[in-house]
């Protein structure tokens, strides 16, 4: 039953405020609601931002950004079919979008339609311009088929002009799903060196010595995490799981520690 | 107005863009996106379509390499995916573009398949399913055809018959056999008399060992299979009779004739007529999974003598129950009795 309003927004119980401000070219409020569908993403409250990116849309229709975070939101929240199905919409009227098509080529890749990926990020590269977006989504194709060349494609996208610290979040997010933890950390090592004050960082370290089995230095991330935050759900979710362990998850830690050395 | 994609300057007014056709008019777009169920059963679907998709495929490359190897003649550059589809003949060319073909060979097949079933298990019934795999064949080749690289009609001929027999034998004929052990049809010869709810010529459908969940009762009606007892020669097959006694029962073998729990069984025919030549008493009660039925069909002939021997009778009437092939349910053929078949009718 409490499912059904799961998804209702209540906003002191998810302790933002949203008020509406008026800043930004893009409209009123469309700019206000883009930063703040970011940090909910940063902080991996996904639903959060992809309802945050609908509000923003809402308010200006034509933020292609909130269009692709809403894609990506639903790839993250698992909804592959559902991602496709909405990003065939976006394209129909933003036709040949690059960043479109590389969110289309994510959710078809994660949905095991590999034709449909190598399609969808071919055209996303011959769309006009680039991004560091784009790149990202062809190494992920080609990451799904386990081809080679992903991670010179991870280095292009990180070389491209406008690429920002997040693109690096992007990448260690990718490699994660495909559960290559290693790869997540050479990418997500330098960025939180330079940058030890942002909490997210702290907690997409943890989630990836999660996945090497170290959990007490996985443990220390979430704590500082939440140093940073005190009211991050995710952080204070894997902290749960990992005192919630059984015998058998600590065996499979161990397992996965001792494979990995 | 100023096309936010490409930033082409196109007419006031204007739904779409010039340039690059995004849309331009956008306040009626519905922004909110559909939400997968709990499940996510569209993703889960998608993903296992890909999925088999890929191993059919894989499968495919694989056998194609191997073959390769042997040197033996297979095609290269085959559609891969509408081969896979091509378990349902015709899907794969619909898939591929080739609609009427496609049409015409699932609708060949479907025909086939229908008719089939409906004159399950009479003499029609091997002609419709050679029918079906003739049409399946003959799809996977016509997929084929347009890449091989064959150098003569010999081996294209041994193709197909080797695709034939790879059809009829391991897909058609081990689908067959799994079913036989829930449906198991019967073709009964056209001069059998009829016994209890059947006649003879009944195309006739049984219950098979897996779908057979209810214990068998006095009364019910039985396919068993036939075997010879020691000097007592009886026609190897398949009988049909009526169960007369259930495991814990009592059954006595004398010259009154066979008694069930101390009473006469229902109507079994001839079977009392022949039990009370016997020159001995026997009693005994079935232990479980033993059943006893009134067989009709013997004919027993112990060294030339017309006599009865209790024990060779008792191994005879007493069928374990894995030789009791099933119960008939439903009449096929012909048409104009049609019909389920009662329990014990």
């Amino acid at each position: 039953m409490a499912g059904r309003f799961a998804n209702l927004e209540f906003d002191e119980r998810h302790g933002h405020d949203i008020q509406p401000q008026v800043v930004g070219e893009t409209g009123p409020d469309a700019r206000y609601y883009l930063d703040r569908a970011f940090e909910a993403r940063c902080w991996n409250e996904h639903e959060q931002a992809l309802r945050t990116y609908t509000r923003c849309l809402q308010e200006d229709r034509t933020a292609i950004v909130a269009w692709v975070g809403q894609v990506q939101m639903l790839v993250e929240l698992r909804e592959y079919a559902e991602a496709r199905t909405w990003s065939d919409k976006a394209l129909e009227v933003f036709r040949n979008n690059g960043e479109l098509s590389a969110a289309k080529a994510q959710a078809c890749a994660r949905m095991g339609d590999f034709e449909g990926a190598q399609a969808a990020s071919d055209n996303s590269m011959k769309a006009p311009g680039c991004s560091p977006w784009r790149w990202s989504s062809r190494a992920e194709v080609l990451l799904a088929r386990s081809q080679r060349h992903h991670e010179e494609c991870f280095t292009r996208a990180l070389s491209e002009p406008d690429t920002e610290l997040y693109d690096r979040v992007t990448i260690c997010r990718i490699y994660r799903y495909y559960k290559r933890p290693t790869n997540a950390l050479v990418f997500l090592q330098p960025v939180l060196e330079a940058h030890p004050e942002l909490g997210y960082l702290w907690l997409e370290r943890g989630y990836c010595e999660l996945d090497l089995g170290m959990s007490a230095a996985a443990t220390r991330c979430f704590e500082r995490s939440l140093e940073v935050r005190q009211d991050s759900r995710a952080a204070a979710q894997a902290l749960a799981a990992i005192g919630r362990r059984t015998l058998w998850g600590r065996i499979c830690a161990g397992t996965r520690r001792w494979r990995r050395r | 107005m100023q096309c936010i994609n490409c930033g082409f300057e196109n007419m006031p007014a204007s739904m779409n863009c010039a340039q690059c056709q995004s849309r331009l008019m956008l306040d009626d777009i519905c922004v909110v996106p559909a939400r997968a169920s709990a499940l996510r059963l569209k993703t889960r679907f998608f993903k296992m379509r890909h999925l088999t998709e890929r191993s059919l495929g894989g499968i495919g490359r694989v056998l194609s390499r191997v073959a390769k190897g042997l040197r033996l003649a297979i095609p290269e550059h085959i559609d891969w995916r509408a081969i896979a589809w091509t378990v349902i003949p015709g899907l794969g060319h619909r898939r591929s573009g080739q609609r009427r073909l496609g049409t015409a060979l699932l609708v060949t097949w479907i025909v086939c398949l229908v008719l089939g079933l409906l004159t399950f298990p009479s003499d029609w019934y091997p002609w419709f399913v050679a029918g079906m795999v003739t049409v399946h064949s003959l799809a996977f080749i016509s997929l084929m055809a347009p890449n091989l690289n064959y150098e003569g009609f010999i081996i294209r001929a041994l193709f197909g018959v080797l695709l034939y027999v790879i059809l009829s034998r391991f897909v058609y004929g081990a689908l067959g056999s799994f079913g036989q052990n829930y449906f198991v049809g019967f073709a009964l010869p056209p001069n059998m008399p009829a016994i209890g709810p059947v006649q003879g010529g009944d195309g006739i459908i049984a219950e098979g060992r897996w779908l057979h969940s209810t214990p068998y009762q006095r009364g019910d009606w039985v396919f068993y299979s036939t075997t010879q007892a020691s000097g007592i020669v009886v026609r190897k097959g398949t009988g049909l009779d009526q169960i007369i006694a259930v495991p814990g029962d009592t059954l006595k073998l004398s010259r009154e004739g066979i008694t069930v729990n101390g009473g006469l069984p229902e109507d079994v025919g001839d079977f009392q007529q022949m039990m009370k030549q016997l020159s001995a008493e026997s009693s005994f009660v079935l232990l479980e999974g033993e059943y006893a039925i009134a067989p009709r069909s013997i004919s027993v002939n112990m060294h030339g003598h017309p006599r009865f021997d209790p024990y060779y009778v008792q191994a005879l009437i007493v069928r374990t129950q894995d030789t009791i092939l099933g119960r008939p349910v439903l009449r096929t053929w012909p048409w104009s009795r049609f019909g389920f078949l009662n329990r014990g009718a």
